[in-house]
C-alpha cells in the first residue's frame, strides 16, 4: 500500500481526500493541514507520493515543498500540487508550476488517481 | 465779279490786316512799327492799330523779350534769312501768358531793297497745351512702364517689338528699350527659347484669344508668368499683342521650400499621429494591465475561496458515488450537484483567464487565415447546431501588424457567441473587405479611431440568431453580460474581445440586423506595418 501525504490547511478537503483514497484501498493517506509543519511530518511518515496545496497560511507550498526537496533524506518523494488559482488555459496546458507536476481544484477521482500513479516511483 | 489781280493787292491786305486772327506788323529797319494789324493792336491793349505806329517792341513787351526780338530782326535783316515757325511764350497787355508760333521775314520794297522786317504770329496756346499734356501724359506712362518691375511688351504681327519697358530690356541683355524696339524675338533670344515663345504669340494671333499667367522656365532655375493680351484696332483688326511678364523665381523658390516644409510637416505629422497611437495603446495597455493586476488579485482570490469549498464537494461527491442509497434520486441529485461544481469551476478559471495579463505580440498576419483558423475552433459548435458557415473573405488582404493568437481568441469568442444564439440552426457569415477612411462624416461610424486616408480592415460576422434585445445592446461589451441562459457562458467573452480589439487600436460594435440576427463589425486599421 502506498503511502500519500496531504499537505492542505483545508481540514474538510484533506478529509474527504482521504475517505475517498483510501476506499480504494491502495492507498494509506496522511493529512497534514499546516504547511509550516509539512517538512516534519514528510520526515516522520516518509510518504512514497506528497499532495501539497500552495496558498496556505504560515508558509505556503512552493517554500514547503523546495524545504523537503532539499532534504536528502526524503530526496526523490514525488511532490504534486494541488491548487485552486489555475486558470482554464493552464488546467488543459498540462505543464508544471515551479517544476511540479499540479492538478487544478476540484478534481475527479479518476484524474487523482491517474496522476498519482503517473508520478509514484516505479 | 471780282479777280485776284495786283490792283487789287491793297484790298487783300487791308482785308487781312481788318479780319485776321493772326497778328500781323510791318518793321523799318530800326525795329519801329509801320503797321500793325487789328489784332496785334487788342493784343498790345491798343483802340487803335495806328497808335503802334513809330513805337517798338520794348513799348509792349520786356526788355528781355523786346531785345530777343529785335536780335532776331537785326539777323533777318543782315543775313535775308526768315525766322519760319519759331515758338514764343509772351505776355499780353491783359497779363495772360499765350504762345504764340512766329515766322518773320525781311520786308523788300518793289525793287528790292531792303526796308524792314514783317512777322505773323498764331496764338497757339490751346495747342500747345495739348501737346504738353500728351508729353505729360507720354511721359507718365513711359515712366509707369520703366518702374514697374515686371516686363512689359508689345508686338505688331510681324512678331516686331513696337514697345517695352526697361526692366524687359534688361531682361534680354539690353540697356535701354531703345535697343529692342523693332527687333523680333529670333533677333534676341536662342533658337529654342524664341520658338517656344512665339508659338504662344502665335497661339494667341490665331486663337484671337489671352493667354493668361502661363508659367513658363526660359533658363534653368528661372520662372516667369506671362500674360499676353491681343491688340484690335477701332475696326477690329487685330495689330499685333501686348504681354506682362513677372519673373516668379523667387516665388517659385519660396513655393517649392514651403512644400517641401509641408511635406517634411506631414511626415512629422504622420510620425505625430503614429507615435500618438502607440503612446495610446501603450496607455490603454499599462491602464489595462493595472486594472488587471487588481482583477488578476481579485480573481485569485475568489478562485482560492470558492475552488477550495468547491473541491471539497467534489470530492464529497466522489466519496458518495458508487455508494447504495436507499432513496433512489439521490444518484441523480449527486450528478446535478457535480454538474454545478464544474460549472462554477469553469466560471472561476475563465475569471482567471479574463484577468491574466495581456501582453501584445504583433506581427504581420493574414486576417483570412485567422479568421478560418478560428472557425475550424468553433466547427464543433457550428456542428452541434446545424449552423451553416458562410466565407465570405475578401482575396489579396493586405498583411496587418497583430497579436494573431489574440485576434483568434476574439474570433473563436465572436463565432461561439453567434453560434449560441442559433440554437435552433442557422446562418453563420464571416466576410472581410477593405476600405479607406474619406474624411469628415466618414464611411465608417467610429471615425476617432482611425484618421482620413487611413486603410481599413474589416470584419463583420453575420448570424441569424434571436439578436440582441435593443435595451441591452450597449452593455454586450460588459463583463458577465450574457443573453444565453444560465449556465452557458460565463458573459466574460466579448469583455475579452473588446479588450483585445482596443489593443490593436481598432473598434468593434455589435447591431442587430433589420433581417434578423446581429451583425458584429471589427475594424483594425490596415496601415500599421
Amino acid at each position: 500500500m502506498k503511502k500519500i501525504l496531504i499537505v492542505d490547511d483545508e481540514a474538510g478537503f484533506t478529509r474527504l481526500m482521504k475517505l475517498t483514497l483510501q476506499k480504494s484501498g491502495d492507498y494509506e493517506v496522511i493529512e497534514e493541514n499546516d504547511g509550516a509543519r509539512a517538512w516534519e511530518t514528510a520526515r516522520r511518515v516518509r510518504p512514497d507520493l506528497i499532495l501539497m496545496d500552495i496558498v496556505m497560511p504560515n508558509v505556503d507550498g512552493g517554500d514547503a515543498a523546495a524545504r523537503i526537496q532539499k532534504d536528502p533524506a526524503l530526496a526523490g518523494i514525488p511532490i504534486v500540487f494541488l491548487t485552486a488559482i489555475v486558470s482554464q488555459k493552464e488546467a488543459v496546458s498540462g505543464g508544471l508550476i515551479g517544476g511540479f507536476p499540479f492538478l487544478s481544484k476540484p478534481v475527479s477521482l479518476d484524474a487523482l488517481i491517474a496522476c498519482i500513479k503517473e508520478n509514484l516511483p516505479r | 465779279m471780282f479777280s485776284p489781280t495786283p490792283a487789287a493787292d491793297p484790298l487783300f491786305l487791308r482785308a487781312m490786316l481788318e479780319s485776321s486772327p493772326d497778328l500781323i506788323y510791318f518793321k523799318d529797319k530800326e525795329s519801329r512799327f509801320l503797321r500793325i494789324n487789328r489784332a496785334l493792336a487788342k493784343y498790345f491793349g491798343l483802340n487803335d492799330p495806328s497808335e503802334a505806329i513809330g513805337k517798338t517792341d520794348f513799348d509792349f513787351h520786356s526788355p528781355e523779350k523786346a531785345q530777343e526780338r529785335f536780335n532776331d530782326e537785326r539777323c533777318i535783316m543782315e543775313t535775308g534769312t526768315p525766322i519760319i515757325d519759331k515758338i514764343e511764350r509772351q505776355t499780353q497787355a491783359d497779363g495772360k501768358t499765350v504762345w504764340v508760333l512766329t515766322s518773320k521775314a525781311p520786308l523788300c520794297d518793289e525793287k528790292g531793297r531792303l526796308m524792314g522786317t514783317f512777322g505773323i504770329s498764331r496764338d497757339v496756346t490751346l495747342l500747345k497745351e495739348m501737346e504738353d499734356a500728351l508729353w505729360h501724359e507720354r511721359n507718365l506712362l513711359r515712366n509707369v512702364i520703366d518702374n514697374v518691375p515686371d516686363f512689359i511688351f508689345a508686338k505688331d504681327t510681324s512678331g516686331r517689338y513696337i514697345l517695352n519697358n526697361l526692366a524687359h530690356a534688361h531682361f534680354l541683355g539690353k540697356t535701354s528699350p531703345e535697343e529692342v524696339f523693332g527687333k523680333t524675338l529670333f533677333d534676341l533670344l536662342p533658337p529654342a527659347a524664341a520658338e517656344r515663345s512665339h508659338a504662344d504669340d502665335v497661339a494667341v494671333w490665331e486663337s484671337r484669344e489671352p493667354m493668361l499667367n502661363k508659367i513658363e522656365s526660359p533658363a534653368p532655375q528661372q520662372w516667369l508668368s506671362t500674360s499676353k493680351i491681343p491688340l484690335f484696332d477701332t475696326r477690329g483688326e487685330m495689330t499685333g499683342l501686348v504681354a506682362i511678364s513677372r519673373d516668379i523665381t523667387e516665388q517659385k523658390r519660396a513655393q517649392e521650400a514651403l512644400e517641401k516644409t509641408n511635406a517634411e510637416l506631414q511626415r512629422s505629422r504622420e510620425k505625430l499621429v503614429r507615435a500618438v497611437e502607440e503612446l495610446r495603446a501603450v496607455q490603454l495597455q499599462l491602464v489595462e494591465a493595472e486594472k488587471m493586476k487588481l482583477v488578476g488579485r481579485l480573481a485569485a482570490g475568489v478562485a482560492h475561496e470558492v475552488k477550495n469549498p468547491l473541491a471539497i464537494i467534489g470530492m464529497g461527491l466522489e466519496y458518495l458515488n458508487g455508494q447504495s442509497f436507499a432513496d433512489p434520486n439521490i444518484p441523480g441529485v449527486l450528478e446535478e450537484i457535480g454538474s454545478a461544481v464544474q460549472r462554477a469551476d469553469s466560471v472561476v478559471r475563465e475569471l482567471l483567464d479574463f484577468s491574466a495579463p495581456k501582453k501584445m505580440d504583433r506581427v504581420p498576419a493574414d486576417v483570412n487565415r485567422l479568421v478560418r483558423n478560428a472557425l475550424r475552433l468553433v466547427r464543433g459548435e457550428t456542428a452541434a447546431r446545424k449552423v451553416a458557415v458562410i466565407e465570405e473573405l475578401a482575396p489579396n488582404l493586405p498583411p496587418v501588424r497583430l497579436d494573431a493568437m489574440k485576434i483568434e481568441q476574439a474570433l473563436v469568442n465572436i463565432f461561439s457567441n453567434a453560434t449560441h444564439a442559433m440554437e435552433e440552426g442557422g446562418k453563420l457569415t464571416v466576410r472581410t473587405s477593405t476600405r479607406q477612411v474619406t474624411g469628415i462624416g466618414a464611411n465608417i461610424s467610429q471615425s476617432d479611431n482611425f484618421r482620413p486616408g487611413a486603410r481599413l480592415l474589416i470584419i463583420e460576422v453575420l448570424d441569424t440568431g434571436r439578436g440582441v434585445p435593443e435595451a441591452l445592446i450597449g452593455k454586450v461589451f460588459e463583463p458577465f453580460f450574457t443573453t444565453n441562459p444560465t449556465g452557458k457562458g460565463t458573459g466574460l467573452g466579448l469583455t475579452v474581445t473588446k479588450t483585445i480589439i482596443d489593443l490593436h487600436g481598432g473598434t468593434i460594435e455589435i447591431k442587430n440586423r433589420p433581417e434578423g440576427g446581429a451583425c458584429v463589425t471589427i475594424v483594425l486599421n490596415a496601415d500599421t506595418n
